[in-house]
């Protein structure tokens, strides 16, 4: 018996019907002090000891009868019941709380103050972006977006530190000598080159990969930018390495693609908004034209922007995938 | 016209979630993999097509029909793959697998024979 249990572990254990600690603790010192003393007592004194004994051990059958039979199941019901209870009173509160919410579009809404009537009045004139919220987040919040990035890029680093595979990794990993001594261990059974997946990925993988890039070049004109864009495109990737497998995809795919291909992404959003706090600060004018709102090629450095947050999106998805599931792009 | 539209739209949607229901109380009704897949496959295609369905006659225009008639597609496509991928794990791999259904014994030959080719694939 470990002593450090957990409350839950506990409560489980008692509902279970387990004798509690005090009892077996003093069933025990009952056992220890019974023994060893009846040879030094006289015959009527054993038998009284005998007596109280068996008294003791009858009660004590009888204790775990009513235990068994009525205690456990009352506790597992009111358990039971306590759990519904505390599931209500959270709903009820839950609830309550909701109507307490201001109505939905509510003038007085606190969240209605200057700064999205600003938006709302004046984003068009000054980002020249049609969709309201990627002016919003790559233009007035560029800077939260950018450390957005930093933290997808800096998730798929760890992971790459961690998960990658390479000559020195069998060195310090047990994980990565089991996988070089049985090395298809645990993706035998994996279905591979199968040819109804590869007739379906040859047809989907082009409509997903297009519209990958047209919901990352349209991200100023319609719902859509970098990040929903970057995740199609990814999702594209992965389907066509389960169809075809690492061997193909490292054609055109590899752990040096994806380096360049994030770094450059990362480094062009870094320097085009420096570009443009520096203007921004210094109240310069921007050199960057915002064309006519609506035309493909307009408001500015928003494209370039959602351009970069596509490609790392893209890399990081499929880099996650590639690293989780065989530990090398 | 509205009037008959909507009551289409009504219609679909309502059997497509009816054929959601009858799958999802298939998926528990059911013990086996492949059994639950087949009831699974019920809400998949036929419920999620009703209520695409019912959605694109009620789209304001013509080319918003047409796109959710496209994710329909998309979906048919889709979902029958993963379903027989899926199968073709549980063929493999799923040890108690002649309690439950017969296999031709082709097909495992030909699975054998595809895995350790890939296998060799993937070694050399």
């Amino acid at each position: 018996m470990t002593k450090s249990k957990g409350v839950f572990a506990r409560l489980n254990a008692w509902l279970d019907d387990e004798q509690s600690a005090l009892e077996r603790t003093m069933e025990a010192a009952q056992e220890q002090s019974a023994a060893p003393d009846l040879e030094q007592r006289s015959p009527a004194e054993i038998r009284w000891a005998q007596e109280e004994l068996e008294e003791e051990r009858r009660i004590e059958a009888a204790m775990a009868q009513w235990a068994e039979k009525k205690a456990a199941p009352a506790a597992r019901r009111m358990y039971n019941a306590l759990c519904v209870c505390m599931c209500l009173t959270m709903i009820a509160l839950l609830l309550y709380t909701v109507t307490v919410l201001p109505a939905f579009g509510d003038p007085n809404h606190p969240i209605n103050n200057e700064v999205s009537a600003r938006y709302i009045e004046k984003g068009l004139q000054e980002t020249g972006a049609v969709n309201i919220v990627t002016g919003m987040i790559l233009d007035y919040r560029a800077f939260d977006t950018l450390g957005e990035s930093t933290v997808l890029f800096t998730a798929a680093m760890v992971v790459l530190f961690l998960l990658r595979k390479d000559k020195e990794s069998a060195r310090y990993s047990q994980l990565a000598q089991a996988m070089d001594a049985n090395p298809h261990s645990d993706t035998y059974y994996e279905p591979k080159n199968d040819i109804i997946l590869q007739k379906t990925a040859v047809i989907l993988v082009p409509i997903i990969l297009i519209l990958g890039v047209y919901v990352v070049l349209n991200g100023h004109l319609s719902p859509g930018g970098g990040f929903s864009g970057g995740a199609i495109m990814g999702a594209g990737l992965i389907l066509y390495v389960t169809a075809f497998g690492f061997a193909r995809m490292r054609r055109f795919f590899t752990y040096k693609t994806y380096q360049t291909v994030v770094l450059v992404a990362l480094l062009t959003y870094a320097l085009s908004k420096c570009y443009s706090f520096y203007t921004g600060a210094n109240h310069i004018e921007s050199v960057i034209p915002l064309g006519t709102p609506g035309a493909i090629l307009s408001s500015g450095l928003i494209l370039v922007l959602n351009i970069c947050v596509g490609f790392i999106v893209t890399c990081t998805m499929y880099c996650f995938y590639a690293v989780f599931r065989k530990g090398e792009l | 016209m509205e009037w008959i539209r909507f009551c289409l739209t009504a219609v679909l949607v309502l059997a497509g979630l009816a054929f959601c229901c009858i799958g999802v109380y298939g998926v528990y009704r059911f013990k086996y993999a492949a059994n639950r897949m087949h009831a699974a496959a019920i809400g998949d295609t036929l419920g999620i097509s009703l209520c695409m369905l019912g959605l694109a006659i009620s789209a304001p225009d013509l080319f918003s029909g047409l796109k959710i008639v496209l994710v329909i597609v998309f979906w048919w496509l889709s979902s029958p793959v993963s379903s027989h991928l899926l199968c073709r794990l549980e063929i493999f791999t799923d040890e108690q697998r002649d309690e439950y259904m017969i296999v031709h014994r082709d097909t495992l030959a030909h699975e054998r024979e595809a895995a350790g080719k890939a296998a060799e694939e993937a070694q050399a």
